[in-house]
């Protein structure tokens, strides 16, 4: 009853009480933001293991370095130093006035970004007519359906249109590289309406509390049976397609008349999560395991092409998709 | 989430109950309120720091029967926050292609709606006190502004409480009123400890909100003192301008403390004025 009359007093003479009903913010200094985001991730991040990092050992490197008079530059250094060894696509730190640092390299240092271009795609082999949204833009190559999706979206509903556009060819072509991601439920929607059987396509869990084996029960996720197309799916990916790109990737590999092509998918599978730190700063972070349907855990790895081919600079520049020419050529 | 279906439904039957027994004598009144509207929000899930915001946009429409020795009130409100932690500022990313942005304040929309019944003691006399029951149901749906992502979460709380107040005529026309209600239960759904969990990603697999909203409420748990407590009270100056209208002021405030999955600390603070039509 006390504390109750002090909560009513507190609301009555709200201006100037916001400690009293507040937590204690915490302190905004170097050292105690890098405790701050460290314990984040110590308490959120879920894929130590699969990337073979000793989160106790990185503390114990890194926060050495900071003192009671380490300045802002000095956080940043040591804090985008020390997410630099997760090397996860998931990873980032926004700071005021800098450019978002990304703690996977491939988004960092961008390697090889200009080998898929769809330019290319668009002017040297998409005949006609082609629809275009947002996110996504397909249509045929001489008879061959072909559909690129850029992220995993409500978008995804296009892809039984791509189909339409040709019922009768021997396949389709599913374009998912530079997949940026999205929600992958919307892929397990849309690729149900082509898949016969019910299967099972990955299971995932999620940190739950704050201790190193604090996770949800494993969660199923199926693919369920709702169509019947038997033609040939070649899926195209590349170290650019991460997230829920690829999920939508193993959700499609699920089923036996699918062939990936191109090369291994960037290896971030887990959920992200934001979340703000003291002093303004946000981070992004990974809060969930993933196993494949087959028993493989891709985090960290990336999810391989069943048929290794890359472009080269020389041959895009002459308008040759080679990734896709090799997709064309099984559709033969 | 069956019993909890069941549970409300069988609130609701009282309400109408209720209602139905105040419609011997019953003075109907409608009104709509507009105000400003301040909101304080610390959630552990999401970040250290209070939240702060304001509502420009913002609604309340209430009606309410009174009869001999009773009243009852309705009530519907929504509110869009523009929230933040600190001062916008600019940043730039290229994970496709190189952008300038800046960071905006965060979006929360909050919907409240509720069922107050109380008896009145005292009604001859100046000061008249009551004691009553309410209902209160809060939605809250937050799009967080967060540097390169952005994240929703949600909160939402269905409350039964006991409430008390008092009014104090100063003649005919004019009355100061006085509430206080404090839950003494209630069902309470938060986004889960690691925001989008696999059940968090399956309730929202159907691409619907309205789906959304009720899978996410039907994944409430019955919640009491120890980890989910809240206060509201309210002060209301009320003056009848002519035989069907009157004008209200009024200072409403709801404190909220949830400790789980991780604690959020909540202060709604607004003044407002309305107008009430008897009808």
């Amino acid at each position: 009853m006390k504390n109750l009359l002090f909560v009513i007093i507190s609301l009555l003479l709200w201006s100037g009480c916001e400690s009293t009903l507040f937590e204690k913010e915490p302190d905004t200094n170097a050292e105690a933001v890098f405790e701050e985001i460290w314990r984040n991730f110590d308490d959120l991040y879920a894929p130590f293991a699969e990337r073979n990092v000793d989160w106790d050992a990185l503390y114990a490197e890194f926060r050495p370095q900071l003192n009671a008079n380490s300045t802002e530059e000095d956080l940043y250094r040591v804090v985008t130093q020390m997410i630099t060894r997760l090397d996860d696509g998931h990873v980032s730190l926004t700071v005021p006035e800098k450019k978002v640092y990304f703690a996977n390299r491939i988004f960092r240092e961008k390697p090889d970004d200009h080998l898929f271009n769809k330019e290319v795609i668009q002017t040297h082999y998409l005949n006609g007519q082609l629809e275009e949204d947002e996110h996504t833009f397909y249509g045929k190559i001489g008879n061959i359906p072909y559909i690129h999706f850029n992220v995993v979206n409500g978008e995804w509903r296009y892809l039984q249109d791509a189909l339409k556009l040709n019922p009768n060819a021997p396949g389709i072509i599913i374009d998912l590289r530079h997949n940026q991601g999205g929600d992958f439920t919307f892929a397990l929607q849309e690729v149900a309406k082509l898949n016969p059987q019910k299967r099972l396509v990955f299971q995932s869990r999620t940190k739950n509390g704050p201790g190193k084996e604090d996770f949800t029960p494993w969660h199923e996720w199926h693919l369920e049976a709702e169509g019947s197309y038997n033609g040939k799916i070649l899926v195209l990916i590349d170290r650019y397609t991460v997230s829920a790109g690829e999920r939508a990737t193993l959700i499609l590999k699920s089923m036996p008349n699918v062939t990936l092509l191109g090369e291994a998918t960037n290896g971030a599978l887990s959920t992200m999560v934001a979340r703000g730190v003291s002093n303004g700063w946000y981070h992004t972070i990974a809060t969930q395991d993933v196993i494949a349907f087959n028993g493989e855990v891709y985090e960290g790895k990336g999810i391989p092409a069943d048929v290794a081919v890359r472009n080269t600079p020389e041959r895009l520049a002459q308008g040759k998709d080679d990734v896709l020419e090799r997709a064309l050529e099984r559709l033969q | 989430m069956k019993n909890r279906i069941t549970f409300w439904m069988g609130m609701l039957g009282i309400c109408i109950a209720l209602t139905a027994q105040a419609q011997n004598a019953p003075q109907r009144t409608l009104g709509i309120t507009y105000g400003y509207q301040h909101y304080s929000r610390q959630d552990q899930l999401f970040s250290p720091l209070v939240y702060n915001g304001t509502a420009p946009l913002n609604l309340q429409l209430s009606y309410q029967v009174n009869a001999a020795n009773s009243q009852q009130n309705a009530y519907l409100s929504f509110g869009l926050y523009d929230m933040s932690a600190h001062d916008a500022y600019d940043f730039s990313e290229d994970f496709d292609a190189l952008e300038e942005r800046t960071l905006y304040p965060s979006s929360f929309q909050m919907i409240r709606l509720g069922y107050g019944y109380a008896r009145q003691f005292g009604k001859d006399q100046r000061l008249v006190y009551n004691v009553g029951l309410r209902l209160d149901g809060q939605i809250e749906a937050m799009f967080f502004e967060m540097g390169f992502a952005s994240i929703f979460g949600y909160t939402t709380t269905f409350s039964l409480a006991p409430s008390v107040g008092a009014a104090y005529h100063f003649n005919r026309n004019t009355f100061l009123s006085g509430q206080l209600a404090v839950p003494v239960l209630g069902f309470v759904a938060r986004s889960p400890y690691a925001l989008n969990d696999d059940d968090y990603i399956e309730r929202q697999s159907a691409h619907n909100n309205l789906t959304t909203l009720v899978n996410l409420i039907g994944d409430s748990d019955l919640r009491s003192f120890g980890t989910y407590r809240q206060v509201d009270v309210g002060l209301h100056l009320q003056h009848q301008f002519t035989r069907n209208t009157a004008l209200r002021l009024g200072w409403q405030a709801r404190w909220y403390d949830i400790t789980e999955p991780k604690r959020v600390l909540a202060l709604h603070n607004g003044f407002n004025a309305g107008v009430y039509f008897k009808l």
